[in-house]
Formats: structure tokens, sequence, C-alpha cells
């Protein structure tokens, strides 16, 4: 048999498994840590991405340049949101937290499309198309460097909830709410700077997007479903469960791609997620939050 | 009246036993809530399960009225084997519970609380509203009565099946002293008309003078099981309350 | 309001609704005909998800199947409308109870998901079947341009959906559906057999689901899979819903009325500040006005006339 096309969708399944992780920890963070749903977890990847577009389109700001300028806004934007208005309804079931990100989503995704009008943009600089050939397989440098930056923010991610204090404080929180009250943490304040953080990492995979491919204001919804496929097959609330889930969908999209036909990709990303939801809610490491 | 699955059960005069656990255990990621726990309840009495926090009683009733599955054993009650029943049909077949915090239907009134379950009819569910007190309520949404208030509500839910079997998680918990002796008295009486109770209590004044006989759990085990003058000077019970 | 008064009224608006299409033509009649639906489609999302508290994310997988079922019967096995119909009808309903049965083992988020990735696969599904359905092409139905049939058709389903809803409210199994939302685990402990309860109820909302995308497929003439599988249709019924108040009888009305006339005379002059503004009557509606519009009226109005009454005194 020949390996080759196999191969290379394997490839291509994990240079997109590393973005999809990405923008996907987030999520899964702030289910993890809130218990909220976050149906507007799309339109801040939309905004990281356009964040880049516009600052390269604007202030001629290398996309690579913008990332902290993008984490810095996205983190504002997202601390923001849970402070003024999910805070507000963080006792109640995850539904209301449903409607109040959807309706933050509609929000988002029509002032943009208002803005800037639904027109695909792209970044395009000198190296946006660039390429790499390892044994024969071509490989775009974006994918691999977006790959690469994914998971420096991965880890970093781990770092920051693991070593630093305010990460402990994030996870005590997550764990037992009303324990981590009681020793004097602000659970409000955590949510917020959660929310930002989970906001923040969507920015980086917007702007990864943005140098990939191709963009546009309603780009959200797409990535909040891959988001929840993400995160069921890694685990809800299970936050390096997301680098398994991005890795996986990655790889399911681009082998059903490549051996069943592009219409049976789409098929085979909802099946899975409905046969791992029946059968082993937990994810495929079985550490997911299952209430 | 109610099609409940009576009918399964042995004829109950002359039974010894009436509700059995043999071998139980049930394990929460690694920590074991019940260990090995063989114990059973007669019928026609008041018995009182007791332990320090974590010991495993509400997972005990959880076992019981088939809220969680066990990893291991067997439940019986009158002989018919219950492990793995649903809950629904448990409470069918005669086991009532109320749970340690409270869990009335906060939205729907009073009334409506009352007709929830299986096979009620209006008349009993009023009579039993009466019997508690709470009868001029019947209209109000559960969640705007007062805490000893629900407390009644759940309590007098739990009778509507006319279940043999009674089981009460922390009854008296957070309610003043009248309600306690108010609720206290309710169970007397109950008993004497031919219910089972068994209730679980962190307040031993309340486990002492309703209880004829006191099961003792300590992380998952049975330590102590007799009546209250023997369990009171236990000294096995007295470490796993103050010792550790 | 008095019994006798309530039956007046419902008289009187049914029989307007009766006269109403030969009053108006063409657009305005296709209008309150496409209202009509939304009311229905609104009201049988509310039957199931607004009573049992299982928010159901894929209705739109039984509008679609409906729709398609009907069109290929119609299409490709030369049956005249209604059996088609009926046979989408009860399809629908054995898929609803079969996709039933694994799901509503399933609480909360879970369940959402999964009834959304239900959704979106049968949508990629009929799409990549096109053999049988036509697929991303389309399916073109015989067409039927009678504007009073369809008015009628819908206003009967209508009819009976709200009246379901209305009778369920007041036996045991509307009792029962609430109690499952408000405290399933409870429930159970009380005897109630609430996968039974789910099952009818799920099933049911899925057979009116399949009616109504049966009608609109022969009433559209021309359906294809990302129309009558759209997403933001499950989202259209959920939003209604909830805007009036879920778990009422005339919430839904009350959401679909009014939001449907907004999206009419509104998405198309400004659409994205329309949405914008449908953002923010969403998010200010969670935050103050939980229970829907009609849902704060109906606590308002239980709250007054209990103060009305004389307090009573325990002990």
């Amino acid at each position: 048999m020949d390996w080759h096309p196999f191969a290379v969708a394997v490839i291509d399944g994990i240079l997109l498994g590393g973005i999809y992780a990405a923008f996907s920890a987030g999520f899964s963070l702030v289910f993890g840590t809130m218990r909220v749903i976050n149906l507007a977890q799309g339109e801040l990847v939309m905004l990281g991405a356009f964040s880049a577009y516009w600052l390269y389109r604007v202030q001629a700001i290398d996309p690579f340049y913008s990332i902290p300028i993008v984490l810095g806004v996205l983190f504002l934007v997202g601390f923001g949101l849970q402070k003024l208005l999910i805070n507000r309804i963080i006792a109640k079931e995850p539904l209301v937290s449903l409607l109040l990100t959807f309706g933050i989503s509609l929000i988002l995704e029509n002032l943009a499309l208002r803005l800037w009008t639904g027109d695909y943009r792209t970044i395009t600089t000198s190296y946006t198309g660039s390429r790499t050939v390892v044994a024969g397989v071509t490989l775009s440098n974006m994918r691999v460097v977006g790959l690469g930056l994914a998971m420096l923010a991965m880890v970093g991610l781990f770092l920051f909830l693991t070593k630093t204090k305010i990460g402990k404080a994030i996870r005590a929180t997550a764990q037992h709410p009303d324990a981590a009250r009681l020793m004097g943490i602000r659970i409000h304040q955590i949510y917020a700077l959660t929310f930002g953080v989970g906001a923040a990492l969507a920015g980086l995979a917007g702007v990864l997007i943005a140098l990939i491919f191709t963009i546009q204001p309603a780009m959200g919804g797409f990535y909040t479903l891959m988001s929840f496929c993400v995160v069921v097959l890694g685990g809800m609330g299970y936050v390096p469960g997301a680098l398994v889930g991005g890795f996986v969908l990655g790889i399911i999209q681009t082998t059903s791609a490549t051996f069943l036909g592009g219409h049976w990709m789409e098929f085979s990303i909802f099946a899975t997620l409905l046969l791992v939801l029946l059968s082993r809610p937990a994810g495929i490491l079985g550490k997911g939050i299952v209430e | 009246m109610a099609e409940t699955l009576d009918f399964l059960l042995p004829h109950p005069e002359g039974d010894t036993q009436m509700l059995a656990l043999k071998q139980l255990t049930k394990a929460f990621g690694g920590v074991r809530a019940i260990d090995n726990l063989t114990v059973s309840f007669e019928p026609h009495r008041v018995h009182g399960l007791i332990g320090p926090n974590g010991a495993g009683k509400t997972t005990l009733f959880n076992l019981t009225s088939g809220t969680l599955r066990p990893d291991n054993g067997e439940i019986s009650f009158n002989g018919v084997p219950i492990t793995w029943w649903n809950p629904w049909n448990i409470a069918r077949l005669g086991i009532g519970r109320t749970f340690q915090t409270i869990r009335i239907f906060p939205k729907m009134t009073v009334l409506q609380n009352m007709m929830v379950p299986y096979g009620t009819d209006p008349s009993r569910s009023v009579e039993l509203l009466e019997f508690v007190g709470l009868r001029e309520f019947r209209d109000a949404p559960a969640r705007e009565l007062s805490y000893g208030q629900q407390k009644l509500l759940e309590f007098a839910r739990a009778l509507v099946t006319s279940p043999r079997f009674v089981l009460l998680d922390e009854p008296t918990a957070g309610v003043n002293p009248i309600l306690v002796e108010k609720i206290m008295g309710h169970i007397r009486n109950l008993t004497r008309d031919g219910k089972t109770f068994i209730v679980i209590e962190h307040d031993m004044k309340v486990i002492m003078n309703l209880c004829e006989r006191i099961v003792v759990l300590h992380n998952g085990e049975k330590i102590a099981d007799g009546p209250p003058e023997m369990i009171k000077t236990n000294q096995q019970v007295i470490d796993a309350y103050f010792g550790d | 309001m008095a019994r006798g008064a309530k039956l007046l009224t419902l008289g009187v608006l049914f029989a307007g609704l009766v006269g109403l299409p030969f009053f108006l033509t063409g657009y305005k009649l296709r209008f309150v005909t496409w209202l009509l639906m939304w009311v229905g489609l609104a009201s049988t999302w509310n039957l199931f998800s607004g009573y049992t508290g299982y928010i159901n994310f894929g209705p739109v997988a039984f509008f679609g199947v409906g729709a398609y079922v009907t069109a290929v019967l119609m299409v490709k096995a030369g049956v005249s409308f209604f059996p088609a119909l009926l046979a989408a009808g009860v399809l629908a309903g054995i898929a609803a109870l079969l996709l039933g049965v694994p799901t509503l083992r399933i609480r909360g988020a879970y369940f959402a998901i999964a009834t959304l990735a239900f959704s979106e696969a049968t949508r990629s599904l009929t799409l990549n079947l096109s053999g049988l359905t036509e697929g991303g092409k389309g399916l073109m139905l015989p067409i039927y341009n009678n504007a009073y049939f369809f008015y009628f058709v819908i206003l009967g389903l209508t009819v009976a959906v709200v009246a379901t809803v209305a009778f369920i409210q007041r036996t045991r199994f509307g009792i029962t559906l609430v109690s499952i939302r408000e405290d399933e685990v409870a429930s159970q402990v009380l005897g109630v057999n609430t996968f039974l309860n789910k099952m009818a109820a799920f099933g049911l909302s899925g057979v009116f689901l399949a009616l109504y995308g049966g009608i609109y497929a022969y009433w559209q003439t021309f359906i294809e899979p990302g129309e009558v599988f759209n997403v933001l249709y499950s989202v259209q019924m959920l939003v209604m819903t909830f805007l009036g108040g879920s778990g009422t009888l005339l919430g839904p009305i009350v959401g679909a009325v009014v939001l449907g006339a907004m999206t009419e005379y509104l998405w198309a002059t400004f659409t994205y500040v329309y949405l914008i503004f449908v953002g923010v009557l969403i998010v200010a509606t969670v935050l103050f006005l939980p229970d829907g519009v009609w849902g704060y009226c109906v606590q308002t109005q239980s709250r007054r006339r209990r103060r009305a009454q004389p307090a009573p005194v325990l002990e």
C-alpha cells in the first residue's frame, strides 16, 4: 500500500490539530473553572485574527510582532466580558451561560460584519506562502510555525496554571469554589482572569489562523463548533486533553477528507463527536468532567 | 390506588430482615465511600445511621434508593434483589427517602410538589399536607417557604406513596427545636403505624431519643451496631468522632 | 380570567385566524403563514425542552428529516402529499425514540451538544446521500401554489400543537415533566419513570417538527440540506421560546410573534444592526428577565394574587 497519502494526511492533521488545541484550550479552561460554555469562543478567535490583519494593514506591524498586542487586547476583552456580564449569572445552570454567550457572539459577529463587511481577507507577507520540503512531503511553513507557537502557548498555559500563584488559585477555584473562597481567594476576580486567559489564547490562535487561512467576520461559528469537538474528545474541563482532542480532530478531518472525499469529512467529524458523547462522555482520556 | 410493586414482596408478617445490604462497595476515584459493608435493617423500628462526615452515610442511602450503582455487593428488600434496579422501581417497591440538602421542586407549588409522586391521588396529598400543617400553603411556590417548612414538605412528600421504609437524611438539621420535636413525634407515630425509618443525623440527642438501634459508619465501614446505650460508650465510636 | 371569558376570547381569536387569509394577499398572507409556522415550531421546542429542561440544540434535524422524507416520497415514489407527510411524521417519531434512548441518559450541556452533533451529522448525511436526496443541488417538489391551502394546514397544525401543550399542562404528564426540570433525581426517588416521560415528550416533539418540515417543503417547493437543516432555525426556536418564557404555554407564542415580526421588518433593512439588537435583547433578557417576557408577567400576576389574600399563620 502506498503510505504517502496517509502520512501526508496525518502530518497535515497534526499541523491543524495544534491550532485547534490552542483555541480550544481556553474553552476547556473556562468550562472547567466556571462551568460556563462560551458560545462566543469562535468570535474571540475572529477578533484575534482581525486584530492581526488590521494591525498589519494599517500599521504595517508584522503579524508575529502583533501577537503580544493581540494577547493583551483579547485578555482585556475577555476580562471585561466576564466581569461585567458573565459573572452575574455564574451560579446558574449551564444553559444560562449558553444563552448569554450566544447573545454576546451575535453582537460581536454582527458588529464585525457591520464594521468590516463580509469580505474575505488574507494577510500576505513575504513569508506567508513559503514552503519547505521534508522527506518528500511539502509543508507550508506557516502551518509548521503555527504548530510550534501553538505548542509554546500550551506549554505556557501549563506552566502558568501549575507554577504561578494565580494559576494555582484558578485551579483551586475550579476544584472547589467554596473552599477557595474561604481561603480568601476572590473568586469573581479569578473568574474574570480565567476568561481573560481563555480569550487571550483564542486571540493567539486567531493570529495563527490569519497567517494560514483566509478570514472573514462570520468565521466564528465554525471555530466554536470545532472547539466543542476538540473539548469533548479531549475531556471537558481537562485542559491538557485539548491537545489530544485537537490532534485527533485534525487527523480525523484530514484523513477523512483524503480517503472519503471532502463531503464525508464533515459527517465523520460530527458522527465521531456524537459517538464519543454517547459512549464516553469523559473524553478519550476519560478525564473530562461529567455531571 | 397506586399500583406499586408491592405484590413482588412476600407476605410481610414474620420477616426479620427487611432491607439487607451485603458486601457493598462503592468507590469514587480512589476513595472508598462504602467498603465491603454488610448490614441489615429490621422492620417496624427507627434505625439510626451515624458517623463522622465522609463516613458514607449518604452514599449508603444513594445506593439503596437506586440513585447510585455499587461497584460490588447486593442490596435486597425482603428477599427481592434491588441492586441494579432503577430508582423509580425501588420507590414503587416501597422505599422512600429525603435528601440532606432539601430537594423540593422550587418553582412548583406545595400541592404540585405533593402530586408528583407515582400513583398519588389529590385527597391523599392534601391529607398529608394537613398532617404536617402545611395545608394553607398549598398554592404557594415551594421556594417561598421557610427552611423548616420546606423540610416538612419534603418529609410529607416522601410519605405520599405510603412507603414501608423511609430513609431520612438529616431530617432535623437546621430546624428550630419545636419543629425538631414535631418531626420526632411524626416519626414515632408513623413507626407505631407500621413504618420503618432509617435516620441519618448529627444531632446526638435526637438519635439517642428516637432510635432503638444505631449503626455507626466510619470510612465506609461499619464500626458499631447496637442500642443507644451501647453506642454511647463504645470506644471505637468515640475515637472515630474525636480521634484522627 | 373567568372560564367563560377565556373561551370567548379563544373563540374570537380562532374565528379571526380562520377569516384572516381572505383579507390578505400575496406577501402579507405568506408572512402570516410563516409567522404561524414559527409559533408552532417554538411551541413544539418548548413542549420538550421548556418543560423538561433538557435543551435540545438540534430540533431542526427532525424538521429537515420531515422535509426530506416528504419530498423524496413525493418526487421519487409518486406518493401524494398527505400520505407522504404522515410517513414523515411516523419516521421522525421513530428516529426520535431511537435517538432518545442513548441521549436522554446524559444531562445538561452534554445533551445539548449531542443533539447539535446529531443535527449537523444528519445535515451532512443528507448532503452526501445525493443519489437519494439530490444533495447540494436541492430537491424540487411538485408545484402547488395554493396559498390558502398552506395557511390552513399550518394553522391547523399550530392549533394542534398549542392545544396539546395546553392539555399536557393540566395532566399528570405535565407535572411529571416539570418535576424532571426542577429536580430529576428527586423525581425519580418519588417513583417517577423519568426516562419514559422524557422519551414520550421527545418523540412527540420530533413528530410535530417533522410535520412542519414536510409542510414547509411542499410550500417552498424547493429544498436543500443547508436550509432545512439550518442550525440557525434551531437557534431561532430556542431564542423565541426563551425570550417569551420557556415552560409556559403563551411564552413561545409571544416570543415567536414578537421576534418574527421584528425579523421580518427589520432584517431586510438593517441586517447586521438588527442581529446586534437581537444579541443585546438576549443578553438583557438573560440578565434581567430570565423567565422571559411572558414568564415574568405570569410570575408577577401570581405574586400579586397571593399578596391580595390574607397571610396564613403557621401554628
